[in-house]
């Protein structure tokens, strides 16, 4: 049977299943529904639920329902373990607290000190026997002194007026005298380091400020104000100070620069002046040595010439030795002849007086222009 | 239900009792015990070990909660005239402690009326210190000296007997001490002119130093050409010197035959074209001109 009806049983198995579960809810008695059996066993399971489904939703209802109709009678009890609860959590949530790396922790029990205690997980006995206060002990804190005309102007040893801004960096050593010795110490290491920073500054000149005591002005200001802060028990250690800006006020840099551009100028006046002496005194050298070598050469020449004359003269003598007449002859000769060769000549007999010889400079003077 | 009722009765005068007879004294804090306006005890006093935490009181007792730590006034500045008439701006601050709370509570009450108490004392402590000195002194020369004795002066003014106010004055610190504006203005004024006369004086000497290298060099340079000069005139004169014993070596062969030689040199030389001369038949050269024989 189920064999016959397979195609409807596997069909209505998968209806049930799938779409079909709904529509058949309400048909209990479906002859499929009671004759299947082996697959179709879970048929049956597939339908019944849905009556179960209302029952437990009914069945939720009820139960859930049913606690707040019973609350008159359970309440009475419950409220109070609740505030106790509640009471107990905010105890332990009072008793419990943490304490960051950075930071420390006192424990205060009525306002006595009792303990200080570290990073992590601490316990103390709750609000409002024990309270805690807690302090960034490893932060470095930073304060910035100055940027205004009132604080910034101060006056240096040699009574003159430098601008100072400067930075202090800080932090706690001592947490208990921290908290407990000093009131705000915070504004204490300000009011220290301006008084500080001044007391230095009045023993330094002007000039060392801004220039090269300038390292020398920072660590004498670490010391004294470490050595207040100390007599004063707040706690607190001077890490370092800093110097932002240590120069002379606007109204006098100019003249300030202008010393600076001074001693350009000097420098410049005495690199021309070099420039100057670097021509000149080579330019003398060169002279100086051209001369000698010109006197150097005027002898050379000289003295050469002068040789060859003597020389000349001692092989003209050698040969007049010889045949002196002769070539004293000769050489009158042949040099009156060169002389006269050219020149214009008269001849006259200074016996015969009757001429009056008349010489025409004139004439001469044109011959000679000729 | 009887017993119930006088349990809650009895927590409820336990919690009254310990609200009304109970208090706390803060580790920073000193708590002065007043009954009925008058001052009875201090609770964690400055001067003895630390004794802070929960305390009793009767419930009629009140309790002032003065500071245990180290405080401070930040006065106002303060104009005074150093001893040498130049006008100063002191701004200092002072620290204090109560270390009496009962007498600090009479005198001053609180804080604030330590900060008015004090002040007003500070003020002409400060004129009468620092107008004994001069300016240099108070802004380099003594500054610690005078804050100390500044701080002593101060102490014991306020524990005199006419104030005595169970403070203690733990340091008094100038932060300021400055020109008013005006002067401030005649300091840069003064600033102003050192630092031109600076600036004229470095160009003076830079111009000195320059017309000092320029003049040695100048005078180094005509050294050297003078020297030069001598040195090649000697130069000259050795060579005139040789030149003339050379001559001499060769001349002083012949003497005379050397004045004929010359003669003839010089002659070729000198006697040259545009000369006319006006010769006598009677000399050498023309010796020949009448007589084939010659004249000798």
């Amino acid at each position: 049977m189920p064999n016959n009806n397979s195609p409807w049983d596997t069909g209505g198995g998968k209806g049930g299943k799938d779409s079909g579960g709904r529509g058949t809810g309400g048909r209990g008695n479906s002859p499929w529904g009671s004759s299947g059996s082996g697959k179709g066993g879970k048929k049956p399971n597939r339908n019944r639920p849905t009556n179960d489904l209302d029952n437990v939703i009914r069945d939720f209802k009820g139960k859930f329902g049913s606690p707040k109709k019973g609350d008159g009678g359970l309440g009475g009890g419950r409220l109070p373990l609740i505030i106790g609860a509640a009471i107990i959590l905010a105890l332990i949530m009072s008793s419990i607290f943490t304490v960051d790396q950075q930071e420390e922790a006192v424990v205060l029990r009525f306002g006595e000190y009792q303990r200080t205690v570290g990073a992590g997980l601490n316990f103390k006995l709750p609000y409002p026997i024990e309270q805690i206060i807690i302090e960034k002990t490893r932060e470095i804190k930073k304060i910035d002194i100055g940027g205004n005309v009132k604080e910034s102007e101060m006056l240096t040893g040699d009574e003159n007026i430098v601008e100072i801004d400067f930075s202090v960096l800080w932090r706690i050593n001592n947490l208990q005298e921290y908290l407990f010795d000093v009131k705000d110490p915070d504004t204490a290491v300000r009011a220290v380091a301006e008084s500080a920073m001044r007391e230095v500054i009045g023993n330094h000149a002007l000039e060392g400020i801004i220039t090269k005591e300038r390292l020398s002005v920072t660590t004498d200001v670490k010391k004294l104000m470490q050595e207040t802060l100390n007599e004063y028990k707040t706690g607190v250690q001077v890490v370092e100070v800093q110097l932002q800006k240590a120069y002379v006020p606007p109204s006098v840099i100019a003249s300030f620069r202008d010393v600076v551009n001074a001693a350009q100028d000097a420098e410049t006046a005495v690199n021309k002046a070099t420039e100057h002496a670097n021509k000149i005194i080579p330019e003398a050298e060169g002279t100086a040595l051209k001369l000698i070598q010109e006197a150097e050469g005027y002898r050379g020449k000289e003295v050469a010439e002068a040789r060859g004359q003597a020389e000349r003269f001692k092989l003209v003598y050698k040969e007049y030795k010889a045949a002196p007449r002769v070539t004293r002859q000769r050489m009158y000769l042949e040099t009156m002849e060169q002389v006269y060769e050219h020149a214009d000549k008269m001849v006259l007999d200074g016996k015969s007086s009757g001429v009056v010889p008349y010489l025409s400079l004139d004439e001469l003077k044109r011959k000679g222009a000729k | 239900m009887k017993a119930l009722t006088s349990v809650i009765i009895l927590a409820a005068i336990t919690v009254i009792i310990f609200i009304f007879c109970t208090f706390t004294v803060d580790q920073r804090k000193q708590a002065l015990v007043l009954e009925f306006g008058e001052a009875k005890r201090v609770a964690n006093p400055w001067g003895k070990e630390a004794d802070a935490g929960l305390k009793f009181k009767k419930p009629w007792e009140k309790i002032v909660t003065l500071d245990r730590r180290n405080l401070e006034i930040d006065l106002k500045p303060v104009e005074l005239l150093a001893s040498d008439q130049e006008p100063m701006l002191v701004d200092a601050f002072v620290r204090y402690r109560i270390v009496d709370a009962t007498k600090f509570y009479e005198a001053l009450r609180d804080e604030v009326g330590a900060q008015h108490k004090l002040q007003s004392i500070m003020d002409s402590t400060l004129r009468d210190v620092l107008g004994r000195v001069n300016t240099k002194e108070i802004i380099s020369g003594r500054r610690a000296e005078l804050m100390n004795e500044i701080q002593l002066v101060t102490n014991a003014t306020a524990n005199a007997p006419e104030n005595d106010f169970g403070v203690e004055i733990i340091d008094v610190r100038i932060k300021r001490a400055d020109l008013p504006k005006a002067n401030a203005e005649r300091v840069f004024a003064r600033m102003v002119t050192e630092r031109n006369q600076r600036a004229a004086q470095i160009r003076a000497e830079g111009e000195k130093k320059s017309r000092e290298i320029r003049a040695t060099a100048e005078k180094t340079a005509a050294i050297t050409r003078a020297e030069a000069k001598e040195k090649s005139l000697k130069i000259k004169g050795l060579a005139d010197a040789e030149r003339n014993k050379i001559f001499a070596e060769a001349f002083n062969l012949d003497p005379e035959f050397f004045a004929f030689y010359r003669s003839m040199e010089a002659y070729k030389k000198a006697l040259t074209t545009g000369t006319t001369y006006v010769l006598s038949p009677n000399s050498d050269f023309l010796s020949y001109m009448d007589n084939q024989k010659g004249r000798r």
